[in-house]
């Protein structure tokens, strides 16, 4: 028997703070980008979304999460009008990202709070921990 | 045997015994109390070195998150509790024989 097993519901628990932060840098690098109009690819930049999948850390303890990807979002690109913007085309129209910060927000207060239960549940497993061997005890 | 009120300590006595004979026909297998105690001691060390490692990464910037850190370092306190509450069992143990009237 291995000690680490008393820990498995720590690992899940873990398994979900990295995801959650992992999400939390893609949501931050929407925001940053959110008036990016040149990328390496070319074009404005497009919005990222992650991915996240199940992964068995053994038969009978339980699932934790993994980044599956970080993947683009699809949607068109947002369409302004504005002469004056160097990347305009000739008709005065500039493509800009397909982000929503409002909605990029809105994720983020999500991934904070998902991050938090996390972290109260990984609390829970060490309690559970601590009182087991309170058992011991006489005094 | 329904109207003896020792009946259930006798019994939980025989297993008692049962269980110490299993005990000793087992330290013949190579796990004896002590190997086990070593092994859970070593590995309650192994924690700890791997909650040093972490820090070390943390301070030197290579670590790739703080909570990482912080599990290792919890990892390695309640294995560590854990040891130390094993101890204290055992000399308490100890300390009831040698109270142990001759």
């Amino acid at each position: 028997m291995s000690l680490s097993s008393l820990f498995s519901a720590m690992e899940i628990s873990a398994s979900g703070l990295s995801a959650q932060r992992i999400r939390m840098n893609v949501i931050a690098s929407n925001i940053a980008n959110a008036q990016t109009t040149h990328t390496p690819e070319g074009g404005p930049y497009r919005r990222k979304e992650v991915i996240f999948g199940a992964v068995l850390e053994s038969a009978g303890k339980g699932e934790g999460v993994k980044v599956l990807g970080i993947f683009p979002d699809p949607s068109p690109f947002k369409v302004i009008y504005d002469p004056s913007h160097p990347d305009a085309d000739p008709q005065g129209y500039v493509k800009m990202p397909n982000v929503n910060v409002i909605l990029e927000m809105i994720d983020m207060i999500s991934a904070t709070r998902s991050y938090e239960a996390n972290v109260s549940a990984l609390k829970a497993a060490q309690n559970m921990a601590l009182k087991a061997l309170e058992i011991g005890r006489r005094y | 045997m329904k109207d003896n009120p020792i009946g259930p300590i006798d019994r939980s006595l025989e297993k008692l015994i049962q269980g110490f004979k299993q005990i000793r026909s087992a330290e013949g297998k190579n796990s004896t109390f002590s190997k086990i105690l070593g092994n859970l001691i070593n590995q309650v060390n192994d924690l700890q070195n791997k909650a040093d490692e972490a820090i070390q990464k943390l301070v030197s910037g290579e670590a790739e998150s703080i909570h990482q850190v912080m599990i290792a370092v919890e990892k390695a306190d309640l294995t560590f509790r854990l040891m130390m509450e094993i101890r204290n069992k055992l000399i308490q143990a100890y300390q009831e024989i040698m109270r142990m009237q001759m």
